[in-house]
């Protein structure tokens, strides 16, 4: 059974389900009200980008997303705890957190319609936030142990610089976060380590996955701290995530943040979560939604009203309709040559060769010569 | 300048020269520092560059591989030692999901200018996993550039390409050939580059590719044949990519051919070898291409371990087999 955050003896939370918070704890923060804008137009952009990616996909003009409805409290929180030359490496659902930290729409979109990812900068002393990041990784949980060697580089190199790894639940069970786990430890990594419990891994449940009471219990083994956070809870998520994240570069010290949160949507454009789960379960937590309770608490600040929001989610839902039409429009000027392309950095002749074969037939059969 | 030394000491003499060249340059791996590595590969390193450039890491080959690949994204030319190859399963999907495609997943931005160095191959007599030759994994997989040097002058000379090299460079040591080899190293830059075979003997008859430790007993008996049979002996050094030229030049000028490697036979290199020939050399071809190679069994062990590798005997009659015909 999926547990709520209150059923721990020590889950950190500011904002509750119903939207109201402790007062002191929001002032100790260091967020203005932009700030704290910032993060709702994040997460209600990830939203909408989330709805819209879904709807591409059963138009057949996506072949595959990622869902992510519910957990853009998570998301978002942790990535605005980054200061702008932190590096942050997601798993594939946190389109929030891309968004916060500066991506575009399209960019975004761009690494689903085309499998790859660019950049605009090489040099990572020039690298805005949200080119502060390796591509993104499908083999669950293998991302760890590169974060961490990426961090280590920029520690040798004397750069001061956190950075922020996630994972779920089911990647945390993968060998290689263990490994970078070890590594991060023993060497003084400054990173973080967001594990995004969202109590399900398609369709096995975190149970299959942990027999300890939280993940936040196997960080004294490695030999450093753990916070188990509501993960709904954008602010808790970001206090968290702000603590760990100066502990790491004060410190040399990591830290691993656990936000407990739940999938209601299903794991992906391909899954049916109906052949495993109550759908009783799903309403309890769309009950805890984190955009209406930070609704509700950007209302007590003076900071929201409906009519407000209502406009920032109409923004919202036509910026991603244009960044949908543009992506679509840029994936599709792809040529075959792109394929042969960048396999190495430094190709050796066969590459050539055989492209030299693969355009000799197209030429003769163009596009009709391929697919069956 | 030259100077004589053995394969070892010329990994370990190419290492100490990157290493003072580029600070860059790490080593990692498991006892590779005050210990100086199980083969010594990397004796007197932590002594001359410190704890921050020749790291003892914990025992995991995932977070070796992994860490890696980082500290590669980072800009650092980290050269990570593999204790056998045989330990490397579990880096494995470090290594094919991130290391052979970070380049392309991100459209060059990110390159991996990694060295794996793998002790390879049999006949040391030491327990499981420590006798592997896997090559061929690596040479199917797209991504990865793979070379194996038999000489110590081509130690020193792939390894420096190597680690010059922007892309992961998977880099297989003959560790049977560690110490019993000697030989000329070119001292101070000395580089091989990637894809160009050695002719290590030269002759009519039949063309034998080999690679490796392979190449010392494949010598013996094409000495032992000789003259009755004049064998050519090409050291092939580069797997991926392959000197497809002097194969087919080889190839074309004797029109018989052998492939020795100890790894197993079916799925290995010689296939890929005896494709090559066929496809490009067809109407040269005077005789099937001869396969001397590893059997399909699991690595025996100990004393039977000569079973399995090929040996001056069974490398000759292969010969022998392959002019016959």
């Amino acid at each position: 059974m999926a547990r709520f955050p209150e059923e721990f003896d020590s889950c950190e939370q500011i904002i509750g389900p119903d939207g109201s918070y402790d007062e002191a704890a929001v002032d100790a923060l260091d967020l203005g009200s932009e700030d704290l804008l910032e993060m709702y137009r994040s997460m209600v952009t990830a939203r909408a980008l989330e709805q819209r990616g879904l709807t591409l996909q059963r138009q057949g003009r996506l072949h595959f997303w990622m869902e992510a409805r519910g957990l853009e409290a998570s998301h978002v929180g942790s990535a605005a705890a980054l200061d702008a030359a932190d590096w942050l490496q997601t798993e594939w659902r946190q389109y929030g957190a891309h968004i916060h930290r500066g991506r575009s729409l399209e960019d975004i979109l761009l690494f689903w319609l085309r499998g790859y990812e660019e950049w605009e900068t090489a040099d990572p002393d020039e690298a805005p936030p949200h080119e502060r990041r390796l591509p993104h990784i499908v083999a669950v949980g293998t991302q760890v142990p590169q974060a961490v060697g990426l961090m280590w580089g920029r520690k040798l190199q004397g750069k001061s610089e956190a950075g922020l790894v996630a994972f779920g639940d089911g990647g945390a069970s993968k060998g290689d976060v263990h490994a970078g786990m070890i590594f991060a430890g023993v060497f003084e990594i400054p990173i973080v380590f967001l594990l995004l419990n969202n109590q399900w891994a398609i369709s096995v449940p975190v149970e299959r996955q942990l027999a300890a009471e939280s993940y936040t219990e196997r960080a004294p083994g490695y030999g450093f701290d753990g916070i188990l956070v509501d993960g709904d809870d954008p602010l808790a998520v970001y206090r968290a995530t702000r603590e760990a994240v100066q502990r790491a570069k004060d410190d040399n010290e990591p830290t691993l943040v656990e936000a407990l949160t739940y999938r209601r949507a299903a794991h992906s454009s391909s899954d049916d979560p109906s052949r495993y789960r109550d759908e009783a379960e799903v309403e309890a937590w769309e009950e805890r939604d984190p955009i209406d309770r930070y609704e509700t608490f950007l209302a007590d600040r003076g900071l929201w009203t409906k009519a407000e929001g209502e406009r920032i989610r109409a923004e919202a839902d036509d910026r991603v309709k244009v960044a949908a039409e543009s992506a679509i429009e840029i994936a599709e000027e792809q040529a075959p040559r792109e394929a042969f392309d960048e396999v190495f950095a430094n190709p050796p002749d066969f590459i050539d060769e055989q492209w030299r074969e693969f355009e000799s037939f197209y030429d003769r059969h163009g596009d009709a010569g391929f697919g069956w | 300048m030259a100077e004589d030394m053995t394969l070892v000491k010329a990994v370990r003499t190419g290492l100490r020269e990157e290493m003072a060249r580029d600070e860059s340059v790490l080593v990692l791996g498991e006892d590779v520092g005050r210990s100086g590595g199980v083969f010594r590969a990397t004796e007197g390193l932590y002594e001359e560059f410190g704890d921050d450039r020749v790291i003892d890491t914990p025992l995991t080959e995932t977070g070796i591989a992994g860490v890696s690949v980082g500290l590669a994204a980072a800009g650092l030319r980290p050269v990570a030692e593999i204790q056998f190859m045989g330990f490397v399963y579990s880096a494995l999907e470090q290594l094919f999901t991130r290391a052979a495609r970070i380049n392309a997943r991100s459209r060059g931005r990110y390159n991996c200018q990694l060295v794996l160095r793998l002790p390879f191959g049999g006949g040391i007599r030491a327990p499981d996993m420590h006798g592997e030759s896997m090559e061929a994994m690596f040479v199917h997989h797209p991504g990865f550039k793979v070379v194996a040097p038999s000489r110590p002058d081509d130690a020193k000379g792939l390894l420096t390409s190597a680690i010059r090299d922007p892309d992961p460079v998977v880099f297989l040591e003959p560790k049977r050939l560690y110490r019993s080899v000697k030989g000329s190293v070119p001292e101070g830059d000395h580089t091989v580059p990637f894809g160009v075979a050695r002719t290590l003997r030269e002759g009519a008859d039949v063309s034998v590719f080999t690679w490796g430790a392979m190449t010392k007993p494949t010598m013996v008996a094409a000495d032992d044949l000789a003259p009755e049979i004049d064998a050519e002996v090409i050291d092939l050094r580069s797997l991926t990519p392959l000197d497809r030229e002097s194969i087919i030049e080889s190839f074309e000028k004797t029109g018989r051919a052998a492939v020795v490697h100890e790894a197993p036979r079916t799925g290995g290199l010689a296939g890929e070898l005896t494709a090559i020939v066929q496809e490009s050399s067809l109407l040269y071809q005077e005789a099937p291409v001869k396969r001397i190679t590893g059997y399909d069994i699991t690595y025996p062990l100990y004393d039977l371990e000569d079973y399995q590798l090929p040996s001056p005997a069974r490398i000759a009659e292969g010969i022998e087999e392959a002019v016959a015909f």
